[in-house]
Parts: C-alpha cells; sequence; structure tokens
C-alpha cells in the first residue's frame, strides 16, 4: 500500500519521458519517482511510448558512407563504459538519488538561510533553472507561504511533515503539480516543520504587497 | 570477445531468413511505416548485438537510424547535427547493448532512451536526472496487484495496436510532445487552444491508452 496520495499530472510525465522539462523540473520529477512506484509506472508506459512512437517516425535517410563510418568505429574501446552492474550506494542520509547529489547527508546540515517570518529557504546550486527557481522551502508549524501565483508549472514535493492547501493534505512523497492559473496558499499542519522542495518554471508571483517587497528583498 | 553460442546460431539462422524478407520489403514499400521490425525480432537483433553481432547491428542500423535521424531533425537540429546524433545512438547502442535487459524494456523503449538522452545532453546542454533504481532509498513497488509484465516486446506491440484506438486529436498530442518536443503550453499555442484543453486531451489520451491496453492483453 503505498503512502503516497498526491502524483504528478499525465502532462508533467508526459513531458519528462519525451525529455522536454526543463533541468530544475526533472531533478523534482525524478525524486518524486523515486518515491512513487505508481508514478514510475506511468512513466515507463510513456517512455514504451516514446519507443513505439520512434518506430513509426518517418525515415530520414543517412548519408552515403555513414554506416561505414561507423562500423569502423565499432572495434575501438569506448572511453565511458559504464559498469555492468551498478553497486548500490551505501545507506546514505535522507535523500533519494538525484536529490542527494546537491544536498548534505540529512536534514540536520543543511544551512538555511532566513526568507521570511516562519520560513527558511536553501537554494540549489550547480543546476540549471532559467528564468525558473529551485529552492527547498522550511515552514514552521501553523505558517502559510502567502497566497502568490507562478507562471508556468510549479512542483512542490514533500520531504519532511506535512501541509494542508485548498487541494488536501501533504505528506512526505506527495507532490503538489500544479499549472500556471492555480494560486493556492499552503500552511504547515503539524507540530513539525514542514520541508519541502520547489520548483517553479518561472519566478513566483506574490499576490500582495508586504511578500512582493520581500521578494525584492530575498531575490525570489 | 564475441562469444558465439549454439543459441546464436540459432537466431541468426532464424532471422537470416527474415532479414531477407525484410530488406525486400523495406525496398518495396519505403514510405510504409507498417513494414520493417517486429518488437521481438528488435529484442533478438539487440541481443546479438550485445555478442558483437555485427550483422544484427546493421540491421538495427538500417531500422534505426533514419528514424532517429528524424527525429533528431523534427526536433530542431540541422539535418548535419541530426546525423551526427543518429551515429551518435547507434555508438551507444553498440557500446551498451550488454546492458539492456529484456525483461526491463522493449528494445524500443531502450532506444527511444538513449536517443533521448543524448538530445538532452547534447542539443540542449542540460542534465537529465533521473532515479536509481539500486538506491538505497527507492520506494520499492510493493502492491499487491503490481502485475509484472515480462514480455516488455509484446507489451510494445500491444500499445503500438492501443494507439490505433485514439482519436485524432488524442494521437496529436502525443506526436507533438515526443515529436516536436513541445511542452503543453507551447501545443495549446501551436494549436491556438486553451492550455485547459491540452490537459484534457492528453489525460484523455493516456486513459484511452491503459483502457486499450487492457483489452488487448
Amino acid at each position: 500500500m503505498s503512502n503516497i496520495h498526491h502524483h504528478l499530472t499525465d502532462t508533467t510525465l508526459l513531458a519528462y519521458a519525451a525529455g522536454n522539462l526543463a533541468e530544475h523540473m526533472s531533478l523534482v520529477v525524478a525524486t518524486h519517482l523515486a518515491m512513487c512506484p505508481s508514478c514510475r509506472n506511468r512513466m515507463e508506459e510513456m517512455e514504451a511510448l516514446g519507443g513505439v512512437e520512434l518506430c513509426a517516425s518517418e525515415t530520414m535517410i543517412m548519408a552515403n558512407h555513414s554506416k561505414d563510418a561507423l562500423f569502423a568505429m565499432l572495434d575501438q574501446p569506448s572511453a565511458d563504459q559504464k559498469p555492468i552492474s551498478v553497486s548500490k550506494r551505501p545507506t546514505a542520509g535522507s535523500f533519494p538519488y538525484p536529490l542527494q547529489g546537491f544536498l548534505p547527508e540529512n536534514f540536520e546540515e543543511i544551512q538555511w538561510r532566513n526568507m521570511a517570518p516562519g520560513i527558511k529557504q536553501f537554494p540549489l546550486e550547480n543546476i540549471q533553472a532559467g528564468r525558473g527557481t529551485i529552492r527547498l522551502l522550511k515552514i514552521a508549524p501553523g505558517i502559510t507561504i502567502p497566497e502568490h501565483g507562478h507562471g508556468g508549472t510549479e512542483l512542490t514535493l514533500i520531504l519532511k511533515g506535512s501541509f494542508s492547501d485548498e487541494i488536501g493534505r501533504f505528506k512526505p512523497g506527495d507532490i503538489a503539480d500544479l499549472d500556471e492559473d492555480t494560486a493556492h496558499q499552503p500552511i504547515a499542519d503539524t507540530s513539525e516543520d514542514c520541508i519541502c522542495l520547489i520548483a517553479t518554471e518561472a519566478p513566483l508571483k506574490f499576490n500582495s504587497l508586504l511578500p512582493k517587497v520581500m521578494q525584492y528583498f530575498v531575490g525570489m | 570477445m564475441p562469444t558465439v553460442t549454439i543459441e546464436t546460431i540459432m537466431i541468426r539462422k532464424a532471422l537470416n531468413v527474415q532479414e531477407l524478407a525484410i530488406s525486400k520489403k523495406m525496398k518495396s514499400d519505403a514510405n510504409s511505416k507498417s513494414s520493417g521490425l517486429e518488437s521481438a525480432q528488435m529484442t533478438s537483433l539487440l541481443k546479438l548485438v550485445a555478442n558483437q553481432d555485427k550483422e544484427a547491428f546493421s540491421t538495427l542500423f538500417d531500422y534505426f537510424a533514419p528514424r532517429v535521424k528524424a527525429y533528431m531533425f523534427k526536433l530542431g537540429s540541422s539535418e548535419t547535427m541530426a546525423e551526427e546524433m543518429a551515429q551518435k545512438t547507434m555508438l551507444q547502442i553498440w557500446q551498451k547493448a550488454n546492458l539492456f535487459d529484456e525483461t526491463k524494456a522493449a528494445a524500443s523503449t531502450w532506444i527511444f532512451r538513449i536517443a533521448r538522452n543524448l538530445r538532452i545532453d547534447e542539443l540542449r546542454k542540460e542534465n537529465r536526472f533521473e532515479y536509481d533504481e539500486h538506491d538505497f532509498a527507492l520506494t520499492p513497488d510493493l502492491s499487491d496487484n503490481a502485475e509484472v509484465i515480462l514480455d516488455k516486446a509484446q507489451h510494445a506491440s500491444i500499445i503500438q495496436k492501443a494507439l490505433l484506438h485514439l482519436k485524432p486529436e488524442q494521437k496529436e498530442v502525443i506526436e507533438l510532445s515526443f515529436y516536436q518536443g513541445l511542452s503543453h503550453s507551447q501545443i495549446a499555442d501551436k494549436l491556438v487552444l486553451p492550455l485547459g484543453t491540452v490537459k484534457s486531451r492528453i489525460r484523455l489520451a493516456f486513459s484511452k491508452l491503459k483502457e486499450q491496453v487492457e483489452v488487448l492483453r
């Protein structure tokens, strides 16, 4: 029985399977997939569809000597041959791969920065986000993220604790996959901090003045 | 070191006969999308390639290189670049065929992934993040009704048949996603449709596909 009740939409999964998602968005998707077998299964179906579509594709003739040129290369050893068996990673801290590569071993070691009363952030580094954003947020109990819209898709993956919003209750592994039209106000609803990974395709748009001022100062 | 087992010889014998038939067919109906390799044949060929069988690789090249080239071209590269990407895809197939696991994916799925990942890496210069199935922190699939589909090759054939049951507008959004690399908002712009319509077409397409796959299994 899976504990996950909030999943990726078909639209986002399709974009991921087709290779159309921006890098920072694909990090959040891949991390959720590590936590959600049913989304993994759906994603694999979509990749199988990609393969079928490839076979059904039109063809574009290869240049005359391309096959010979390729065959001449076949006997050369490949520089970066992956090992046949991937050894299991040692039990790491709290995060699945690939998120693991961007964070310290566990939650306690994260160097949080203040963002607003009750809200701390940890922007991820060494990742391309275009005009969008990707960060961890730590929300204290009872605190709400101010109402905001967002151009494009916003993905919020719960890592610890929980929050509630207009859609429902989100716990670790759950993902809120929202499009640009949905304004929402998540509130951390238990006595522990809620830690989540949030990626947006575009900058966040806060709907009232005070958060807009904060936005300027904290560089959201 | 290539190993020629009895299995290899038998597969090759069966495929030689097929290969002749296939190559004749491809010459005569070069534009027909339905001619060419069956899913199970692709799996057999890929397994031979894992044993460094160049004849098998040649057959796969003839089938997939022109398709991968068209894929790369439709996604926006120049013809020269598309040609190069198709070569790189085929080279990776040769180098990684020993990693292909037929219980995990159909050959076409596996090859699609290589082409897609090359596109992201080389054309977009971005990382593609993926979960690691060997990660200790991966949540395993423990559901009681996890039907393990072992014959992935057959499953791909079923998906191919199920696709025929989609409405044209549903097929269209899928093709635009895979073959023009359009996000749903780009599809909305291109087709001059509300975003919500595109999203529901995507949802309906997958729900219809799932329904048909169940029927055909």
